[in-house]
């Protein structure tokens, strides 16, 4: 029985709405950090792989949404997916990037009155008019907006956004650059007056929450809110949204969530550079911070290459930085910082290339420590306390 | 299983699964935990991560198939012959290691 067609780049057949979003959701984070047809590959495969999880649990009778919500508790953390895909591929890719980003931009530059034309979608929702869904009246992160449209918003603003293709980067004052995936998506409406009809969007639209995460995983702080209006904060500018019900508009999206972004903020999963750099011989350490109170830094805690290498039984040549991120502190009244390190067992390890290639600050520990058992062993207590000189 | 030893020997347990017939990820799976009794139950966000290195590494090769769903082609795994080496000198490797340990014991 075929519950499930296809996830994949939004697309998504006969099933109930909420289930469809969620493991959109899912393809969304465990393919990020890679594009194209690396990108389009990663999810087949991972929707495919879903869609059988699914087939089976409904077999046994298992409703739906509950089939899709066993069956992605199933697959586990997207996140560790698309780190452990980013580690074979982010060095490379970044390069690429870089690179492609660059020429694009530049022959967008020099031709930019044509290919703005070009990118205009025929049927244009203004982000007001964002459509809703059939079943309820308030508006969504979920919702789909008109790239153009957001564009025009957001450098009202003085955020700079730069189209390429269905993608934007987009350039928030005091941060790096974010790209965002843009895209298309098919959906059947699951209630309401068009109950069972396929739409389509144009290509040239994006996803709000899309957006908002992007920047939240880069480590620009946002929040989200509101009811019959979308009120949002990027960094220390605020937007409302409002949106009506278009049922006869060609662009729609629907989902379920009302939901905040603020716990994802300030997440520096990447984008941070190195502001302190300490060995920690002590427990407590003393040590001459140059930071404000209330300050947000993201933590990486070095260990050597030996180390690194045989923790995760990854040769030290496949790997050649060593260097694992795993949380965010902020700077306490007295000036001190106190650093909580995760279960061992649990730790991510990851390369400094991939946490520390943008924006934000970072403080960089080098512990000392022993391989114990495999695991990198940590000079106790768990809590790592750096003191500021008096 | 201990998630320690399971890193250590994914790519050994892998290679042996895909070392008869070429297969997808959920079979994959499946196939691991049905040839143990369960004992090898490790998830999805391990598996593709390991998939694609091998791939990389070119120790093993993928191919698409249609799905018989009629979705997305499916991605298959198999060995490729340096893929078969590398298990064999794994394989004998772990033996090695086993038996010492064994013999540590005085078990063996």
């Amino acid at each position: 029985m075929k519950l499930l067609k296809l996830f994949n780049r939004g697309k998504v057949a006969e099933g109930d709405y909420a289930a469809t979003a969620k493991v959109t959701q899912y393809l969304n984070r465990a393919s990020r950090g890679l594009l194209g047809k690396e990108r389009a590959r990663l999810r087949d495969e991972l929707s495919i792989h879903i869609d059988g999880l699914v087939n089976s649990y409904r077999m046994s009778g298992t409703p739906l949404d509950d089939a899709v919500d066993k069956a992605l508790l199933e697959m586990g953390p997207a996140v560790k997916v698309s780190v452990g895909i980013a580690r074979l591929n982010t060095l490379p890719l970044l390069t690429m990037m870089s690179l492609f980003a660059c020429l694009v931009i530049t022959v967008f530059a020099l031709l930019a009155p044509t290919v703005a034309q070009s990118l205009t979608p025929l049927n244009t929702v203004p982000i007001e008019e964002c459509i809703n869904d059939d079943t309820t009246w308030y508006c969504r992160a979920e919702d789909w907006v008109n790239l153009d449209e957001l564009k025009t918003l957001l450098e009202q603003n003085n955020i700079t956004v730069n189209k390429v293709g269905d993608n934007l980067f987009l350039k928030v004052p005091g941060y790096d650059k974010v790209l965002v995936y843009g895209g298309s998506l098919t959906y059947t409406f699951y209630g309401g007056p068009q109950a069972g009809v396929t739409r389509s969007t144009n290509t040239g639209y994006v996803q709000i929450r899309t957006v908002l995460e992007a920047l939240a995983t880069a480590g620009i702080p946002v929040k989200l809110g509101g009811w019959d209006t979308l009120n949002i904060d990027i960094a220390d500018k605020s937007f409302e949204l409002t949106f009506d019900s278009d049922y006869n508009a060609q662009d729609f999206y629907i989902a379920t969530l009302n939901f905040t972004l603020t716990s994802l903020a300030p997440a520096p999963s990447s984008g941070y550079v190195v502001a302190i750099k300490t060995d920690v011989p002590t427990n407590p350490y003393r040590f001459d911070l140059d930071v404000q109170e209330g300050d947000v830094y993201g933590v990486l805690v070095a260990v050597n290459e030996k180390t690194f290498g045989s923790l995760i039984q990854i040769p030290a040549d496949e790997e050649p930085l060593a260097a694992f991120y795993y949380d965010i502190v902020h700077v306490e009244a007295d000036g001190g910082l106190t650093l909580n390190l995760p279960d061992m067992e649990e730790i991510e390890f990851t390369s400094t290339a991939e946490t520390m290639a943008g924006n934000g600050k970072a403080v960089l520990v080098k512990l000392t420590g022993e391989v114990s058992e495999g695991l990198y062993k940590v000079i106790p207590p768990e809590e790592i306390r750096l003191e500021p000189l008096k | 299983m201990k998630t320690k030893l399971l890193k250590g020997n994914l790519d050994l347990i892998l290679l042996s699964i895909l070392e008869d017939t070429p297969k997808y990820g959920l079979e994959i799976i499946g196939e691991a935990r049905g040839r143990t009794n369960g004992y090898f139950k490790f998830g999805e966000g391990s598996l593709y991560p390991a998939l694609h290195r091998l791939e990389k590494n070119k120790l093993v090769k993928a191919e698409y198939q249609p799905s018989d769903s009629g979705g997305p082609q499916r991605k298959y795994y198999h060995l490729t012959a340096k893929g078969e080496k590398y298990l064999a000198k794994e394989r004998e490797d772990y033996d090695t290691f086993h038996s010492a340990v064994k013999a540590l014991w005085g078990t063996e």
